[in-house]
Order: C-alpha cells, then sequence, then structure tokens
C-alpha cells in the first residue's frame, strides 16, 4: 500500500512538471533575432570593458567592434516575420489530455508488466537478522555461517553450524566445522564422535580407517558414549570380523535401556551380521531400514532442505570421487577407497566408471578373500555385474548407518536419472514442449551434468527462437542454473 | 520497496521522456510557446526520477539485496562497500542506467541554465536530447531492466569481476560517460540547427563550452581507464589499440576537431556547416563505441557480458541517429549560411589544418577498427589488426599536427604572417633543436628515433609556452608589468597553453618509455636478489595472506641502490573466492615521473617463484600530461566571457590609422 | 591570395594528407596485419615459418611440460589437428588446460610455433570467440564441456 501511495505521489509531480508550464506560464516570447542581438550587445560591451581595462588597444577594439557591427547588420537582413501567440492552442490542449489520462496509465501498465510492486527489499543485514520463526532452514543457516565466520573463534557458532551441516546432508562441510569446534574447545568424546560420524557420512557409509581413529577416540574419552560404539561396531562388520562385531553388537544391546533410539537399529544391524556371518538370528525383530536417531534430521527439516542438499551434494561427491580416485592411483591397496568409490560411481549413475573401478579393484584384491566379498557385495547391491545367484542377500551397511537425508538425496538423484532419461526421449519425439524443456536443462543442472545442460539449453533455444516468452523463460533459467552456453 | 520504487520511476522516467520528444519538437514547429516551454520543466524532473532509480539500485547494492538479479550476479556480501557502491556500474544494466541519468543531466543542465537560448532552439535541442534517452530508456526496460527480481532469493552473490574491484574502475566508466553522453549536448544542438535551419548566434556561445566539458571528461575518462589497464592487468603495458580503448579513441579525436572548429565558430562565425557535422559524427562515434562494447562484435578484457539480443538493439539505436542525423544533415545543411572567409595562413587555417589531421587520423582509428570485422564479414578470413598497423599509420601522421601546434596561437584571425610566427619561435626551434642533440649524444647508443621524438615533444612544451612569454612582453616591459599582462590574460589564452604543454608532456613519456624500456624476468628464491637499470631487488618473504573475498600469495621485495633501502613492493597473486578466479596485483614504486613495475609470476615452490620486472623510464608523463591537459580545458572553460575573435589590422592599413 | 588561389591551396593541402593517409593505411594493411588461425587451418594455409600469425585453440589435457626458468612447452588443439608451441615468459593468470587461449608468434624451422605472446581472458568462462566459433562449426563445444 505505502508502494502505491509513493507511487501516486511520484507520478503526480511527474504531471506537475508538464502540467505548469501548459496551464499556468504565460509569458510572451520574442523572436529568436532578438537573442541574437542581444549576445552581439553583450560582445560589444565586453569589448568596452577590456579596453577601459587596458587589455586590448584602441584599434583593437575598433576592430572588434566592426566585426560585430557587421554580424548585426547581417542579421537584420535576415529577419523574418514571426509571430507569437500565447492562447491556450489546441496543440497544448491535446498534448495535456494525452499527457494526463495516457501518462499514468501507460506508466502504471508498463510497469504492472515488469515490476512486482508487492515484492519487499530483501537486504542481507535484515533477513539475517529477521525473526528465526519465520525462516527457512536455509536461512537459518546463511545466518549462522554467516555469524561463526565473522567470529571464527567463538566455538558457540561453529557448534549449532556443524550438526546443521550434517543433517542437510553438507557432509564436508559438517567434518570442517567439527574440527573446528575440536580445535577450539578441545578434544572431548562427543566431539570426536561426531566428527566421525560426519566423516562416516562423507564417505558413503564406509567407515574409514580416519573416522574409526575419531570413534576410537571418543570411547577412550568416555567409554560409556554410546554413539563410538555403535559405529565402531558397524566397522567391524565391514571388516568382515563377523565374531568381534556380534559381540560388540550384543555387550551393547545388553547394557542400553531397550527403549533408547539406538536400540532397535542396533537389533536389526546384529540380525543382519548373524546372517552374513551364517549365523541364526536370534531375537525376531524384523531388520529396520530406519537409520538410528544418532544425526538424523527431522522431517520438517529434510522437506526444507532437498533442493539446497541434492545440488550441494552431487557437487560435493563429484569433488571427492575425483579427489579419491587420484589417490586410488597412488596406493591401490585401500580396499575401503575402492568400495567408496565404486559406491559413489554408482550413485552418481556413472555406471561405466563403477565398472572400471570394480575391475581394477577385482584385480587387485583377487587373492584377499574378504576384500573379494565385499566388492561382490557391493557389486550386487549397485547392480554393477551379473548377479551371482549365490550371493543374493547382505549388502553392506549402506541404510543403516547413512541417515535419512542421506537416503533420500540418493534416491532423488536415482529418480531424477530415471525420470531424465524419459523425458529426453519424450522430448526427442516432441520438442515443442517447453516445460519439458525447462525441466529437462533444470534436472541435469542438478545432477551436475553441465554438458548436457548446456546441449539441451542449446537445442531449446533454436527450437524456440520465435517464441519471446520461451526465450525468456530459458534464458532466465540459464542465469538461474549459471549456463553460459553457445548463444549466438 | 524501495527497489520497486526506483523501477517505477524508471518506467515514469520512460513516460516523461516520451511526452518530452513529442511534445517541444511540435511546439517549435507550429510556435507554441506553452509547448515548447514543457521541455524545461520535464527534463529536470525526467533527471529527478532517474536518479531516484539509480539510487535504488544503488541501495540494493549496498545493502546485499540478493533478490535483484543483477545484485546478486554482481555483488558479494563480504566485498568492502566502495566496491558494493562501484558494483552498481560495474555490470551492463548498471552502467547502462548510468548512462540515461547522466544522458537526463545534461538534458537538465541545458534546461535550467539555458535561459538566454531562443526558445525553438532549446525546444528542440531538449526535444532531440529526448529521442536519444527515449531509445536508451526502452533499450533498459526491454533489453537489460537491472530490477529484474530473483524468485528463490539466494544469500550469497557471485560477486564482482575481481579486476573491476579497483578503485580506477570506480570512477573510470563515470568519467568515460560523462565525456560520451556530453558529446550528446553538441549532437543535439547540432541536430536542432539542422531542424531549424539557421545558427544562432547563442548557439555558437554554447557549443564550444560544451565540447569543452565533455572533451575534459573524456580526456580524464581515458587516461584513467589507461592507467587501470597498466597497473591492474599486470601487463605493464599502457595502451594496447584495443577495439574498445579504440572507440574510446574516436570520440575523442573527433572531439578535439570539434573542439578546435567551435573555436573558429565563436569567435568568427566561420566553419559553420563543418562544425555541425563534427558534433554529429562525434557522437555518432560514441555510439559505435557503444555498440562495439555492448554487442559482443568485439571481445576484449573491456567487455561485460554480451548478449546478440542488445547488439540487435543498440545497432537499430546506431543505425537510427546516425543515418538520421547524416541524411538530415544531407537536406538541410544547404540552408546554414556558411559564415566568415579567411586565408589559408592565418588562425582559421590553423585550426582548420589540425581538423583535418584529426579527422583523418580519425578515420585511420576507424578503419583499423572495422576492417578486421568487415573483412570477416565478407570474405571469413579471421585477421588481427594490433599495435603495428595503428604505429605505421596513427603515428606519422600526428607527427605533422604536433610540430604545427606551437604555430597555431602565434597566427592572426583572418590573415596571419607565417614567417613573423616563425621568427619568434626561433628560439624554442634552437632550444628544441638542443634538446635532441643532448639525447642523441647520451641516451642513445646507435640510431634510433627516439631523441627526434623527445626533439618534438620539447618543441611542444616550449613552442605552447610562447605566447604566454610574447604576450607579457617580458625582458622589454620589466618584470612587474609582464607579470600583470601574464594574469590579465584571458583565461582561455592560459588553458591553451596548457593543453598544449600538457600534450608535450604526455608526447614526451610515451616516447621515453617506449624507447628506453627495460625489462627483467627472473626466478627468485627467498632471499636472492636481481637488478634491473641500477636498482636491486631482493625477494625476502613468499607467503599467503588472506583479504576480505579473496586469498592471496604475497611476495615482500625489498628495493635497493647502492645498498641503500628505497622502497618495498609486495606485488600479489590473489583468488577470488566467489568465483575462484585468479588475478595478479602488480606493485608500483615512483621515483620521480618513473617507475619500477613488479607483477608477481608463477609461484614455482614455497620459496621460490618468478618476476616480472620492468622499468619505465618517465611513464607518469603519459598521465600527467593528460591531467594538465584537462587542467587547461577546465580553466579555458571558467572564462565564460564573449570574445570576438577580430583580425589583426593588415600593416599598409594600420599604417593609414597611424598616420 | 584570390579567392581561387585560396580554395586551391585548400584542396592541394587536403589531398596531400589524404594521400598520405590511404597510402599509409594501404601499406599498413598489407604488412602489418596478421591471419587469426586455428590449428587445422594453419596447417592448411601452410604458413610459412617466420611469419607472423594469432594461433588459437584450446590447451590440449596433459600436453603443459615446464622447462627451465620460464620456458613452457604446450599443445594447441582444435581437437582435430594439434600444434607444439613454445613460450618463453610468465602464462597468463587464467592459462589452464583445457583452456581457449590465443597466442601470436610464427612457427620455426621444426613446426613448432614460437609464440611471444599468450593471451586468456580475465573471465572464467573466457572462450575467446574465435575459438568458439571454429570449436562450433566442427561441431565439438559440447563435447568439450563435458
Amino acid at each position: 500500500m505505502t508502494f502505491w501511495i509513493l507511487a501516486t505521489v511520484l507520478t503526480l509531480i511527474a504531471l506537475l512538471s508538464i502540467g505548469y508550464p501548459l496551464f499556468l506560464r504565460k509569458r510572451p516570447s520574442v523572436d529568436a533575432d532578438s537573442y541574437d542581438k542581444s549576445v552581439y550587445r553583450e560582445q560589444l560591451e565586453e569589448v568596452d570593458r577590456d579596453l577601459e581595462r587596458g587589455q586590448i588597444s584602441a584599434s583593437e577594439a575598433e576592430l572588434a567592434k566592426a566585426e560585430i557591427a557587421r554580424r548585426l547588420i547581417a542579421l537584420d537582413e535576415l529577419v523574418e516575420e514571426t509571430q507569437n501567440s500565447d492562447k491556450f492552442s489546441t496543440a497544448a490542449q491535446v498534448t495535456a489530455i494525452c499527457t494526463f489520462i495516457l501518462l499514468p496509465i501507460a506508466s502504471v501498465a508498463t510497469y504492472v508488466a515488469l515490476g512486482d510492486p508487492q515484492r519487499a527489499d530483501m537486504p542481507l543485514q535484515a533477513r539475517m537478522s529477521a525473526d528465526p520463526k519465520t525462516q527457512s532452514v536455509e536461512e537459518l543457516v546463511a545466518r549462522a555461517e554467516a555469524r561463526a565466520n565473522n567470529n571464527p573463534n567463538d566455538v558457540r557458532g561453529w557448534k549449532v553450524l556443524a550438526p546443521v551441516y550434517l543433517r542437510l546432508g553438507r557432509a564436508d562441510d559438517a567434518i570442517i566445522a567439527f574440527r573446528k569446534v575440536i580445535s577450539l574447545e578441545g578434544s572431548n568424546s562427543e566431539n570426536e564422535a561426531s566428527l566421525g560420524e560426519a566423516i562416516t557420512i562423507a564417505a558413503q557409509g564406509v567407515i574409514t580407517a580416519e573416522a574409526k581413529q575419531h570413534f576410537i577416540n571418543a570411547t577412550i574419552a568416555n567409554p560409556k558414549n554410546i554413539k563410538p560404539r555403535f559405529f565402531l561396531a558397524v566397522a567391524l562388520g565391514q571388516e568382515n570380523k563377523f565374531d568381534e562385531a556380534i559381540k560388540a553388537w550384543e555387550t551393547m544391546l545388553a547394557q542400553g535401556p531397550t527403549t533408547a533410539a539406538w536400540y532397535k537399529p542396533a537389533e536389526g544391524e546384529l540380525a543382519r551380521i548373524r546372517k552374513q556371518a551364517g549365523q541364526p538370528s536370534a531375537p525376531a525383530i524384523a531388520s529396520n531400514s530406519q537409520s538410528p536417531k544418532l544425526g538424523g534430521p527431522s522431517k520438517g527439516d529434510i522437506a526444507n532442505a532437498a533442493n539446497m542438499s541434492a545440488e550441494d551434494r552431487t557437487a560435493m561427491i563429484e569433488g571427492m570421487v575425483a579427489n579419491l580416485a587420484s589417490k586410488l592411483e597412488e596406493d591401490p591397496s585401500n580396499i575401503n577407497g575402492w568400495l567408496r568409490i565404486i559406491r559413489s560411481y554408482s550413485v552418481l549413475g556413472r555406471k561405466d566408471d563403477a565398472i572400471a573401478a570394480y575391475s581394477k579393484a577385482v584385480i587387485q584384491f583377487e587373492n584377499n578373500p574378504g576384500a573379494s566379498k565385499q566388492l561382490n557385495d557391493l557389486a550386487v547391491a549397485m547392480n554393477i555385474q551379473p548377479v551371482k545367484p549365490a550371493q543374493k542377500l547382505g549388502g553392506p551397511s549402506k541404510g543403516d548407518i547413512a541417515n535419512a537425508a542421506n537416503m533420500s538425496a540418493e534416491d532423488r538423484t536415482a529418480m531424477i536419472e530415471g525420470m531424465v532419461a524419459n523425458l529426453a526421449s519424450k522430448l526427442e519425439e516432441d520438442p515443442s514442449n517447453i516445460n519439458g524443456w525447462l525441466r529437462i536443462i533444470r534436472s541435469y543442472s542438478v545432477l551436475g551434468r553441465k554438458g548436457d545442460a548446456i546441449a539441451a539449453y542449446s537445442k531449446a533455444v533454436k527450437q524456440f527462437e520465435n517464441n519471446p516468452g520461451a526465450s525468456k523463460q530459458l534464458n532466465d533459467l540459464a542465469v538461474a542454473m549459471n549456463i553460459e552456453a553457445i548463444k549466438q | 520497496m524501495i527497489t520497486e520504487l526506483g523501477h517505477y520511476a524508471l518506467v515514469l522516467a520512460l513516460a516523461l521522456t516520451l511526452i518530452q520528444s513529442v511534445a517541444p519538437v511540435w511546439g517549435a514547429r507550429i510556435n507554441d510557446e506553452r509547448l515548447m516551454a514543457s521541455a524545461s520543466y520535464t527534463s529536470p524532473m525526467i533527471f529527478f526520477l532517474l536518479f531516484l532509480s539509480f539510487s535504488a539500485l544503488t541501495t540494493a547494492y549496498v545493502t546485499s539485496d540478493f533478490s535483484l538479479v543483477n545484485v546478486w550476479q554482481n555483488s558479494h556480501s563480504l566485498m568492502p562497500t566502495i566496491y558494493k557502491i562501484s558494483g552498481t556500474w560495474g555490470n551492463h544494466e548498471g552502467s547502462m542506467l548510468l548512462w540515461v541519468l547522466i544522458l537526463a543531466l545534461f538534458a537538465a543542465l541545458v534546461a535550467l541554465f539555458g535561459g538566454n537560448l531562443p526558445p525553438s532552439l532549446k525546444a528542440n535541442v531538449l526535444g532531440v536530447q529526448a529521442w536519444i534517452l527515449l531509445s536508451f530508456l526502452l533499450f533498459i526496460l526491454l533489453t537489460s531492466n537491472p530490477f529484474e527480481r530473483l524468485d528463490q532469493v539466494p544469500f550469497e552473490g557471485r560477486d564482482l569481476n575481481p579486476i573491476l574491484q579497483d578503485v580506477g574502475l570506480a570512477i573510470h566508466p563515470p568519467m568515460l560517460y560523462l565525456g560520451y553522453v556530453g558529446f550528446s549536448i553538441t549532437f543535439a544542438f547540432a541536430v536542432a540547427a539542422l531542424i531549424e535551419g539557421r545558427i544562432d548566434a547563442a548557439w555558437a556561445r554554447w557549443v564550444r563550452p560544451w565540447a569543452l566539458l565533455a572533451w575534459c571528461f573524456l580526456t580524464a575518462g581515458i587516461s584513467m581507464g589507461s592507467y587501470w589497464a597498466y597497473y591492474e592487468l599486470g601487463w605493464g603495458g599502457w595502451w594496447f589499440w584495443d577495439p574498445v580503448e579504440n572507440s574510446s579513441f574516436m570520440p575523442w579525436l573527433s572531439g578535439t576537431a570539434l573542439l578546435h572548429s567551435a573555436l573558429v565558430m565563436e569567435k568568427r562565425s566561420a566553419l559553420k556547416i563543418w562544425t555541425v557535422l563534427l558534433a554529429i559524427l562525434t557522437f555518432s562515434l560514441s555510439l559505435l563505441g557503444t555498440f562495439l562494447v555492448r554487442s559482443g562484435v568485439l571481445t576484449s578484457v573491456h567487455t561485460f557480458a554480451s548478449d546478440p539480443e542488445r547488439g540487435v538493439f543498440i545497432l537499430m539505436i546506431l543505425v537510427l541517429f546516425i543515418g538520421g542525423s547524416l541524411a538530415l544533415f544531407a537536406l538541410r545543411a544547404g540552408r546554414l549560411h556558411a559564415g566568415g572567409i579567411f586565408a589559408p595562413i592565418s588562425r582559421e587555417g590553423a585550426l582548420v589544418f589540425n581538423n583535418l589531421i584529426l579527422s583523418t587520423a580519425t578515420a585511420t582509428v576507424l578503419v583499423g577498427t572495422l576492417y578486421p570485422l568487415v573483412l570477416e564479414a565478407i570474405t571469413g578470413n579471421k585477421i588481427s589488426v594490433g599495435a603495428p598497423f595503428f604505429n605505421l599509420t596513427f603515428g606519422p601522421m600526428m607527427i605533422p599536427l604536433l610540430i604545427a601546434v606551437p604555430f597555431g596561437p602565434l597566427l592572426a584571425w583572418k590573415r596571419g604572417d607565417l614567417y613573423a610566427a616563425s621568427q619568434r619561435l626561433f628560439a624554442v626551434f634552437g632550444a628544441s633543436l638542443l634538446v635532441m642533440v643532448i639525447a642523441f649524444a647520451f641516451l642513445s647508443d646507435g640510431f634510433s628515433l627516439a631523441p627526434i621524438g623527445i626533439g618534438i615533444a620539447a618543441w611542444l612544451m616550449m613552442g605552447s609556452m610562447a605566447e604566454l612569454y610574447l604576450r607579457s612582453g617580458y625582458p622589454k616591459t620589466g618584470f612587474k608589468v609582464a607579470m600583470n599582462r601574464l594574469s590579465g590574460l584571458p583565461r582561455t589564452v592560459w588553458g591553451t597553453a596548457m593543453a598544449h604543454f600538457g600534450l608535450g608532456m604526455s608526447v614526451l613519456g610515451i616516447v621515453f618509455v617506449t624507447a628506453y624500456e627495460t625489462e627483467n624476468v627472473s626466478i627468485l628464491k627467498v632471499g636472492e636478489t636481481t637488478e634491473l637499470s641500477g636498482y636491486t631487488l631482493r625477494l625476502d618473504e613468499l607467503g599467503p595472506r588472506a583479504g576480505p573475498n579473496y586469498t592471496e600469495d604475497i611476495a615482500r621485495v625489498t628495493v635497493l641502490v647502492d645498498g641503500k633501502v628505497v622502497d618495498e613492493l609486495v606485488p600479489t597473486k590473489r583468488i577470488y573466492t566467489a568465483r575462484q578466479m585468479p588475478t595478479s596485483e602488480s606493485a608500483i614504486s615512483t621515483f620521480g615521473f618513473s617507475q619500477l613495475y613488479l607483477a608477481l609470476g608463477e609461484v614455482k615452490d614455497k620459496d621460490t617463484v618468478v618476476l616480472r620486472i620492468w622499468w619505465k623510464p618517465l611513464i607518469t608523463l603519459i598521465w600527467f600530461g593528460t591531467v594538465v591537459m584537462v587542467f587547461g580545458g577546465a580553466f579555458s572553460l571558467s572564462d565564460r566571457r564573449l570574445r570576438v575573435g577580430a583580425p589583426k589590422p593588415s600593416v599598409r592599413r594600420a599604417k593609414a590609422i597611424n598616420a | 591570395m584570390t579567392r581561387k588561389q585560396k580554395r586551391l591551396s585548400w584542396i592541394g593541402v587536403m589531398g596531400v594528407v589524404l594521400t598520405v593517409a590511404v597510402g599509409l593505411v594501404l601499406y599498413a594493411l598489407s604488412s602489418k596485419i596478421s591471419f587469426s588461425l586455428d590449428p587445422s587451418e594453419m596447417l592448411a594455409k601452410k604458413i610459412a615459418p617466420g611469419e607472423r600469425i594469432r594461433l588459437f585453440g584450446l590447451v590440449k589435457e596433459g600436453s603443459l611440460i615446464r622447462g627451465d626458468g620460464l620456458a613452457v612447452k604446450f599443445q594447441l588443439t582444435d581437437t582435430a589437428n594439434t600444434v607444439q608451441v613454445a613460450f618463453n615468459n610468465i602464462l597468463p593468470d587464467l592459462f589452464r588446460e583445457g583452456q581457449g587461449i590465443i597466442t601470436e608468434g610464427a612457427l620455426d624451422e621444426k613446426g613448432v610455433f614460437v609464440a611471444d605472446t599468450v593471451l586468456a581472458k580475465h573471465d572464467e568462462n573466457y572462450m575467446p570467440k574465435e575459438v568458439a566459433q571454429s570449436l562450433k562449426e566442427k561441431g565439438l563445444w559440447v563435447e568439450k564441456e563435458k
């Protein structure tokens, strides 16, 4: 409302600037020659003044005056009859009417077409300090980030931020944040366990040597802390030390209250490990794929963060994978590394790469039955190799550890991939569907397949080059998605 | 809401401009007093509206309102405030808004201070100005709206292009635009004169100061841009004959010609038609420059992201204004009265010579800039026309002009005496010759053209002072009288002398740095030293450092002369985090007018680095010279008195009068 | 001087200036400009050793070899043909493998392009116009982006 009041005021002032001269100003004008004459008269006076001050000699002054006089005479010859009137002419009336009716209408209409009068300003400072209740998770995170970056030595900021990152699936950021917390606050059981968890999540659920060390640190600092023990038990399972794993799980289950959040998942793990180890599963509790409540985000958080985390995740994983691949080149004996990279490639839809990595790893570990088995299990789970019937069961403990955010992001990626392939073939048949193009470009971008996004964008631009509306939509999307394509 | 109000103000300005582009011109045609007067009120109003609009955009930048696409693309919350402000025009959309704001400013100035203009002339001038404004406002709203909003509002911007995060670039574009757009006023006056079919006395009186004002800004803008490229790009060069540089240099050359022909017009009411044509051409070249830079026809370090749609729009504006005004010129120029006559050897003659050379030079630069584009369009062959071409064509053509400069002010109006002028310049000639010989003896080993260049620069500098000296009448009159006479001289005389002296300074700097620059590229470990032109440079430290929105590797280099520390330089290599873009920040140490220039190359390992070092003798004279030129122009501008250029009496007549 | 003489002397001066200018421009256009070529075009045109040209293309991945001091060697490719380039100065900030760049210099007797200037534009998404166009003509832009 304030906007429209101010806009009206502006419009009125603008109208005033044209109304004033049209209606009120009444001064009879003089013809153009008299302006010329006044210029020459001023010049004559100027010559006189210069002469008085002694800046020019008398003869110079005389010549200058003669020159001016010559121009004055030339002017008289030119005089044309001009008539001026101060009547409120028809032309002025037409102009006035047009202005007063059309100017406000045209301005408002054009503005409404281009602008968005409802839109408030969104200065960053205000967004940062707005009421937290009304803000989305992203906004809150950004605020926390800004605060933490401004006071990098304030541990509280990082403590707030680190678990949030983890919930949003930004595991790499979480690792950095937890490291900061440890460096500022010192190592304690909780911090070490959280860092280990973050590293594990970043590694797609594989408990790396580094993560393991942090969990061990955590149990040393506080043997009663259940989280590191949980992960260590999982690690034992991953290492195929089934007996030790079973023992660890059993000890935990014996100690802990049955009502604890971790209890059910632990039972499920135990059952699965027993199965893998060939032992009968003792308690008849169905394996529960629900993740432990260790770091899982609330449903609402996931919903809010889904968009963002999928994008971030893909980018993050891509970077990680590249990093890992180069490490494996140097040291190919790291089985966990191989497992991680195969899993990552599969998740990213780079099936060929996954198969290639798998083949390399199989050769590398052909004399290591434990590793071979892990590889094989993974291959089955990821549908990489023709399935060997005997190995039907027992994928690696993926979903158990990875929290729900992870799950949903993975599912998302797979789902989008399928959808995109479907969409692409539809667009081949009927390329006139602008929404389809927009969707596919967006999907490719989100999936990090920039080349495909650009190719699709270029095709779409060509398709809709005579359709300004569609072109604009495409262009806006390209800007938002940061696609720079061949535009010429 | 501020943003949206700014957007609305922009639309409102467009509507008002539409009225102003019709009403006053119509009024002048049917001689309607009220309609003609309307432009004097709407012009300041349009400026006010655009000022609101521009302020709204600046506010969005300063407060990091990333709901605007433009702000999101070109700003970052951690950027220092000055770059947030300069970011407003550090991008295509914002810079176009600045362009129209300045256009409106000039129109408003004509409206407010043009009381002594004949009403119909004033109405036509403001009408033409509104046409230009209208087309650019449409361009902004249809293709480059800075107020476009984002639905999903990000929390961080994509940062301003790091090389634009610099104080030089905060000031350079506004200066350049003041120059470009300033010539729109002379253009509007020229077109108005053609529409009216007559040139008033007031016309001449207005055009020269406006041309001078625009010229001052353009000179400052180009000079600043050159210095910016020199220290920011880290290549050590100060002029690259880059197409984008050329497109600001062409209006400067023809603007300089306009300045001098307007002088003839003001003083002697001659060269009227030529002045009108030059005014049209100068602004046309400004528009051409805008087109070349904005359309993506050229790529260069200076261009913003380009877009063919925008290119076509600007091309249409270009064709409309250049074609329209030239057609109008062809139709109506015959109705203008040619004005006074003069002998070839006269002040007017010298100025015509100046115009001839400057316009030919403009044409050669134009050919060099457009030839590759035309050739590629016709034959598909891609060629590059670079510095060698311009050095060979533009360079030699400047020499006769530079030699002629000192003669001009010594010749009388209407008919001059070249022999007398030569006699008066004889001492200057001798002194310049001496400078040349000294340069030959001490600076050059072997044959080189540089001493001749130095001689010409000396001739220019001393020659431009000759008029002042001769007018003071010193030794003959005594010191006190001479001083009195000097202070009583019209400021235009002082302005001319200063501007020509500044030109000499720039020429001297150019010749020196071109001929005597030395360069050294070395790989240094921490603690090692290298030498260049008598300076010893020692690498003391190499390490990382963090800035607000970048991280950098710095090298600390100590400069020693004869074992004594004279300066410490810190060239750096930065990575701007948001764009992951590396840039080099050179470090410069000034000794007198000369500079030691350091650029950091590749950091080989943690204590070895490649350093590129230049010794650039007298290089700052290039820019100091332009500063003196601008001061000269401003000084001359402050002389608002009316002067008539009366011819000197011929000898016979003078005798007759005395007798 | 009569009016006619005045006019003649003006025409004379103008004629001289214009003739000189046109002469200079024509001479410069014939000798001071250089071709802008991609590797395939350069090979097709059989550019003679020593002739100055602008050569543009993509820096081939994995081809950059740093020698002693500043000397670098890399291969410039348009994906169809590849040319070995030698350069002995500081590379621009944005020089990277896979990046589109422009070099200036001449071929030596062995067919190595000895560059004295290497340009990579100050823009993270920069693709020199020539390079982009050349790639587009060959239908390789999209593949390259992947």
